[in-house]
């Protein structure tokens, strides 16, 4: 059945494109969510909504910070930034788990924590699912690049379709045009991020040169890679620590841009250094350069020698990923085209489907293709509500309760498990896309009204009026989605099209009777 | 603003010019087979205005962005003219000859960078 080379890439994109396209979906639409990560970040932590205006006090946050982890010999503090107010602080204490706070930039109180829009970021690159999420979304991305390779070779016409879209409703043709049509156009996109998201983690998945060419100690690689130097210790404890906001002040002076982090290393020693990354956000490749200041007195060092050929060439691909460059707008360009890619992989995973109909309702729901049809609705309809439900469990879970960030994870989860055991129910008897569509569509309908009932200081209108743009736009982006899940609850509602029930349109078997068609773009194993 | 919604319309204007140099669209649009000399007229457009859309990307933010906004904004236009075009031709058409004029007016007329 697979004689040609088309032939067996065909078969290639169907079954690669398969088992990965839940997964690939939840990453994508982690991603996607993930462009806006401080954003949503910043929303979803209400305590900041109030803010004085005034500069931010690094001291007050480092002080805080140092309480929370004192053994901790490296501290980082990102300063606020137009994305998100607050002074961002991380540490690390060996054994215990890995400190990520948010601290109010005016006096480093710590603000009640929430999983934020990091969450979508960690889903991205890892399901949530720690070392062996990384492999896996690893090999997610590996099998999409052939996807797209293959998927680019078995499109009989890449460039006579190029423009052709024919919605007409039902039947596959419709699901395959949108399919090529969000493949085809957004190629550029969807290879580039497929390969530097696949980079991005490389000394992950190809280890061979760190075992080689450093015996394994990561450590020491990154050390090599990223250029930086490191004092030595002089074990005695510092006579005094010096202004951490002189010295962001004057960073930013000599920087002549924002600083993206502040690295306190050797907190405990005399040979205590402060440096200052540059964000360098007018570069796709982020801040090459590096300020050192004494950490007793303050004063100004000198500069790192910026990171190597090699590590820029890392640096670029991954800022291409990452896209911290270029301000909101090229934030949003990027969502809409990941918004694209999601497009592209529901409609591959409905396409499968349609072609398969004489199949999939002969065999039933216990079935290879009943799982299919249950991961279908589970994934693609699922994920977009426990989303939406997890920027509503932050406002409706009270902010004094401890374990507040591990219980709107919870929600997310649960949600999803719901909505994809509602889905399994109703795919028998019912319209499982309609339901979960149309749940979305309504919670982000009242996503801006349940905002300004919880908190009223934070609602669109209010800042709307505060010109507080970043929240607004939370607020406002949700109403557009909301009508987009509302639509396509609508026409997961409409009667499905009978015509491929038409002897002459059903599925046939061979390739003679497919090419007498015409109409597929993309053969069949 | 004005510079990410010139380059967008630039770009839309360019597939849109793209798209009616070829025969099947173009009769689906008119009804009738585009004169040779149309079809290359339109197709000379198309990459013309793209070509432009790429200089002012470049010229205002260097060759690493430029580059990137330029390509994003070219295929979330092919996306754009591509879906609207089965549902309303007329106004399709029209939003790429509009937004092609105003683009070109605001570069004409409003060139300096503070507006970019």
């Amino acid at each position: 059945m697979r004689n040609t080379f088309r032939q067996s890439m065909a078969w290639l994109h169907t079954w690669a494109g398969l088992i990965v396209s839940w997964v690939l979906f939840a990453i994508f639409l982690g991603g996607t969510l993930a462009c806006f990560d401080k954003e949503l970040d910043y929303w979803m932590r209400p305590a900041l909504h109030q803010l004085k205006p005034g500069p931010p006090s690094m001291d007050a946050a480092a002080k805080t910070l140092r309480g929370m982890a004192p053994n901790a010999e490296t501290l980082y503090l990102r300063p606020p930034s137009d994305r998100d107010p607050s002074i961002r602080g991380f540490a690390f204490e060996p054994g215990k788990p890995y400190i990520d706070v948010a601290l109010n930039p005016r006096d480093g109180a710590l603000i009640p924590p929430t999983v934020g829009g990091n969450f979508f970021f960690v889903l991205h690159y890892n399901l949530q699912a720690g070392t062996l999420g990384i492999y896996l979304v690893g090999l997610a991305g590996m099998l999409m690049l052939l996807a797209l390779i293959s998927g680019v070779i078995i499109h009989r016409r890449v460039f006579k379709d190029f423009f052709v879209f024919r919605p007409r409703p039902g039947g596959q043709r419709a699901w395959l045009d949108g399919h090529n049509l969000t493949g085809v156009l957004g190629l550029p996109f969807h290879l580039m991020i497929a390969y530097t998201g696949v980079i991005i983690m490389m000394s992950s998945y190809m280890t061979a040169g760190v075992q080689i060419g450093y015996r394994g100690d990561m450590a020491r690689y990154y050390e090599a890679l990223s250029g930086t130097s490191h004092a030595v210790e002089q074990h005695r404890p510092p006579r005094r620590v010096a202004s951490l906001d002189k010295i962001l002040d004057d960073a930013v002076q000599r920087l002549g841009g924002a600083v993206e982090y502040l690295e306190i290393e050797h907190i405990h020693d005399a040979s205590i250094t402060i440096s200052a990354l540059s964000a360098g956000n007018d570069e796709v490749a982020g801040g090459r350069r590096n300020l050192i200041y004494d950490g007793t007195e303050g004063s100004f060092r000198g500069e790192n020698e910026g990171p190597p050929t090699a590590y820029r060439t890392y640096q670029f691909l991954s800022g291409l990923h990452r896209v911290q460059f270029g301000g909101a707008a090229i934030r949003w360009l990027y969502f809409l085209l990941g918004a694209t890619g999601c497009v592209m992989l529901a409609t591959a995973a409905q396409v499968w489907i349609e072609k398969r109909t004489r199949q999939v309702e002969a065999a039933g729901l216990r079935s290879g293709y009943g799982l299919v049809r249950a991961l279908n609705v589970g994934v693609i309809a699922g994920m977009p509500l426990a989303s939406v439900s997890l920027l509503w469990a932050n406002r409706l879970l009270p902010y004094e309760l401890a374990g507040r960030a591990g219980m709107e994870a919870q929600s997310f989860c649960a949600i999803w498990l719901l909505a994809t055991i509602w889905g399994v129910l109703r795919l028998r008897h019912g319209k499982p896309w309609r339901d979960l569509f149309g749940t979305t569509a309504a919670l982000l309908f009242a996503l801006p009204l349940m905002n300004a009932l919880t908190q009223p200081h934070s609602s669109l209108l209010a800042s709307i009026i505060a010109r507080d743009w970043v929240l607004a736009g939370i607020d406002a982006t949700a109403l557009p989605f909301g009508l987009g899940f509302a639509w396509l609850a609508w026409i997961s509602t409409r009667p499905r099209q009978l015509a491929r029930r038409d002897p002459r349109m059903a599925p046939p078997r061979s390739s003679v009777a497919r090419s007498e068609t015409a109409l597929p773009a993309v053969e069949t194993p | 603003m004005t510079m990410w919604l010139s380059l967008l319309a630039l770009n839309y204007l360019s597939w849109a010019c793209l798209c009616l140099a070829v025969a099947r669209h173009y009769r689906q649009h008119f009804g009738v087979d585009p004169s040779p000399v149309r079809s290359r007229v339109l197709r000379i457009i198309g990459w013309l205005t793209t070509l432009l859309a790429y200089a002012i990307s470049v010229r205002w933010r260097d060759w690493d962005i430029g580059s990137v906004d330029w390509c994003a904004s070219w295929m979330l236009a092919a996306i754009a003219w591509v879906l609207l075009q089965p549902y309303r031709p007329r106004f399709a058409r029209w939003l790429a000859f509009v937004g092609g004029a105003a683009s070109l007016f605001a570069l004409i007329f409003y060139p300096s960078p503070t507006l970019f």
